[in-house]
């Protein structure tokens, strides 16, 4: 058989990805440049985490080097400090006003991700009337685990980011699952249970389904979508439909896999996949023209229709590239020189972190209703059998669970010392500790860069998470708790959140009885 | 390859690689809930090894009848466009044109009906759906019935309010939906026998209505640098970042 070549050129065509492929590959890489996180399975530290990503991406995941938009939002409700709440919905307003659900279409990786596994041959659920309803579903999300949820626990000074905790299958892909692959990160094996089980099952349906139905989790399910969807008529860029060229032949709706009932509604993820079907040429790009297909172009505006163009146009595209490719690497450069500039933390050879070991001792800034004082206390110098507990003030989880430590602390206070370590912004604790504890025996202790420090500063690692890290919390992962007896040796350690009849167990046991 | 062969490959390769994939699907999860029945701290390396090595077989299977798949894309069509609701737009195109008031009686009377029907669906729809927001609201604004110490609990219940809130509504959405199909059809059949003198070429010139839109942009954008730069003023970048660097296991589905 002699060998085709327009024919192969006609299958390479055809499987070449596109030009949004190739976007959507890009800026998942980009927003995952922390490739050194995906070889130690550290997350990321660094500043480029103020900076929320445009797309769903768990900021837990190792590679990431931005906040993700809807886990900041939610966080954001609880704190003294509402500036947050204001920074990331000035950051969303400005993604939905420039871009819309465009960013679902081009920039969102968990939406590339559905897309690849959508690429899967198997027989395909086409768009229905039940669709379109379940569309509808996300805006119930948006509703009740990104607003309502969170704003109802943050009034009552917890956390709980209903969203992320409950559903979010990204969160459980990027950051539970690929977190938890790494040796380094078997704390988190300990602590799963239910929840785990929920998200995983959750992910699983949501992944296959994905397989079956285009873009499943983004079209019923995901709020950072139907957030975006609602700016999508007023966005600068995207696509828009002209109605003085329509003929209404309806080839646009046909052609899309979305539940859209007209070009550029809430549902409409501006992918551009109609502009070729399109036979008037009545969608066209809005804003700068930089993604400008073909067809909307006459051929007497075509610029390639002549040699001298066609070389200007080839220059732009490899400049372009190239530029795009030297943000990437540069990115991915940086990001790995600034995550493998820690300190070493200097620890007594004799001493450890695990049961059994002698307890690593660290004088820490107490914490009062005063402030942050400059008497310090070591936890494993009191004589006595101690209770170390990380913490900080918007972990929901933590947050529940002190009051079992505030309990203890009452019921065992000849026997026992409970020390709380704050780990993150001291600055919120002494409000929270003189309204929620203001009689408790716990002694609040900071584990956290002193105020005026630069944060830039190497040191800052070592002072911010010394004593945290030196106990094994690895990757700076809360709540925590550590239990020693009188003589300082380690007998409990408990990764995650722990009920009462747990730490009052274990506190028995330390205690001998 | 005739095309009756290629019809029967793709049946054969879509029945096995759907039936595969659902398998996989379910041998995962149900190998999950084994891990977490097993026991306290069910999750251990050793446990997860030894409940998801048996699997091992039908993952590969299935990763292998993907890769076939992909060999056979030649012979496996591209997914055909969906069906649309032309018959919107022809109905939307049609009522543009037609003047009514030019039309018999009768014709009249058979195009409001429809029209009246399917406004009364649309509007139970929105009372449903107002009437279960209100519910839902009512039972979650009641602050004391999300516990703090059972955070997990309290979102289950409030799940099982909000299931019946939203469901029924939705039930009847979809049920609206389908009636307005034939509604929508039975219209179009009418107007289709209105007499040539009611039809006129329908207008149509939406430039003008979006004129307001660039104002709009503009006022937005305004509101969103206001936003961000009185939360950088006040140390929101710095919080995203806390939170950001540091894990909440719970936060993320570790519990």
């Amino acid at each position: 058989m002699i060998f085709d070549m327009a024919k192969f050129k006609g299958f390479i065509h055809k499987i070449w990805p596109s030009k949004r492929k190739w976007m959507q590959l890009y800026f998942a890489l980009l927003f995952n440049a922390n490739a050194k996180g995906f070889v130690t399975g550290e997350i990321y530290t660094g500043k480029t985490k103020q900076i929320c990503a445009p797309g769903i991406n768990c900021y837990s995941c190792p590679g990431a080097v931005g906040a993700c938009p809807l886990g900041s939002l939610q966080n954001a409700m609880n704190g003294d400090n509402h500036g947050s709440i204001y920074y990331v919905c000035g950051i969303l307003v400005l993604y939905s006003i420039l871009f819309g659900r465009m960013i679902c279409g081009w920039l969102c990786p968990f939406g590339f991700i559905q897309e690849l596994l959508h690429k899967i041959k198997t027989p395909k659920v086409k768009k229905s009337p039940v669709t379109r309803v379940l569309s509808y579903l996300k805006y119930v999300i948006l509703v009740v685990f990104v607003f309502i949820v969170p704003f109802l626990y943050a009034i009552r000074k917890m956390t709980l980011p209903a969203f992320c905790k409950y559903i979010c299958p990204a969160g459980t892909l990027e950051g539970g699952m690929t977190l938890l692959s790494y040796k380094i990160n078997d704390w988190g094996l300990a602590v799963l249970g239910p929840l785990f089980t929920w998200k995983f099952l959750l992910m699983v349906s949501i992944l296959v389904g994905c397989v079956f139905i285009f873009r499943l989790f983004c079209r019923f399910l995901c709020p950072l979508g139907a957030l975006y969807g609602l700016f999508n008529r007023f966005s600068i860029f995207g696509i828009k439909l002209n109605r003085d060229k329509c003929v209404d032949c309806n080839r646009c709706i046909a052609h899309c896999e979305m539940d859209i009932h007209h070009v550029g509604d809430p549902e409409c993820i501006s992918c551009g996949e109609c502009v070729a079907v399109c036979p008037t040429n009545a969608i066209q790009w809005k804003g700068p023209k930089i993604l400008l297909p073909k067809n909307e172009i006459s051929a007497a505006e075509d610029p390639s229709a002549t040699k001298p163009n066609r070389k200007k146009r080839f220059v732009t595209r490899l400049v372009a590239t190239v530029a795009l490719l030297a943000i990437l690497v540069g990115t991915g450069v940086y990001h790995w020189k600034v995550s493998t500039k820690k300190v070493t933390i200097q620890v007594d050879t004799d001493r450890g972190n695990q049961v059994g070991d002698l307890c690593y001792g660290y004088d820490l800034p107490i914490i009062t209703a005063d402030g942050i004082q400059e008497k310090t206390m070591d936890p494993t110098t009191l004589g006595r059998v101690t209770v170390i507990n990380f913490w900080y003030t918007t972990c929901g989880p933590c947050v529940a669970e002190l009051p079992h430590f505030d309990d203890v602390a009452k019921k065992y206070a000849d026997q026992v010392t409970v020390v709380a370590v704050h780990g993150m912004f001291p600055s919120f604790a002494p409000k929270f500790i003189t309204e929620e504890y203001p009689d408790s025996p716990i002694v609040f202790l900071s584990d956290f860069v002193p105020e005026g420090v630069d944060p830039s500063d190497p040191q800052y690692e070592l002072l911010r998470t010394g004593y945290y890290t030196m106990l094994g919390g690895v990757n700076n992962a809360y709540p925590r708790t550590v239990i020693v007896d009188e003589n300082g040796i380690i007998t409990h350690v408990f990764p995650g959140a722990i009920d009462h009849a747990t730490l009052e167990n274990a506190v028995k046991e330390a205690l001998g009885k | 390859m005739t095309q009756n062969t290629k019809t029967w490959v793709r049946r054969v390769y879509y029945a096995l690689i759907t039936a595969a994939l659902i398998a996989v699907a379910v041998l995962l999860m149900v190998q999950c809930v084994a891990i977490y029945r097993s026991g306290d701290s069910p999750f251990t390396r050793q446990s997860i090894a030894t409940h998801f090595a048996p699997i091992a077989v039908p993952v590969y299977v299935c990763i292998g009848l993907v890769a076939v798949g992909f060999a056979l894309s030649p012979l496996l069509p591209a997914v055909p466009d969906s069906a649309p609701d032309r018959d919107v737009i022809t109905l939307r195109r049609l009522q543009a044109k037609t003047d009514l008031s030019a039309c018999p009686a009768d014709l009249t009377r058979g195009v409001c009906r429809q029209r009246r029907a399917r406004n009364t669906h649309h509007y139970v729809t929105l009372i449903l759906l107002a009437v279960g927001t209100a519910a839902f609201l009512w039972y979650a604004l009641d602050v004391s019935r999300f516990s703090l110490q059972d955070a997990t609990g309290s979102m289950v219940k409030a799940m099982w309010v909000l299931l019946p809130c939203m469901g029924v509504p939705a039930l009847y959405g979809v049920f609206t939906a389908y009636f307005c199909r034939r509604s929508v059809k039975s219209e179009i059949a009418l107007l289709r026998t209105a007499p040539k003198e009611a039809v006129s070429p329908a207008p149509k010139n939406d430039a003008k209505s979006e004129q307001w839109i660039p104002f709009v942009q503009g006022g937005i954008v305004a509101v969103g640098i206001g936003l961000m730069v009185y939360g950088l003023l006040h140390n929101g970048a710095l919080d995203v970042l806390w939170k950001a660097v540091n894990i909440c296991q719970e936060c993320i589905g570790l519990g």
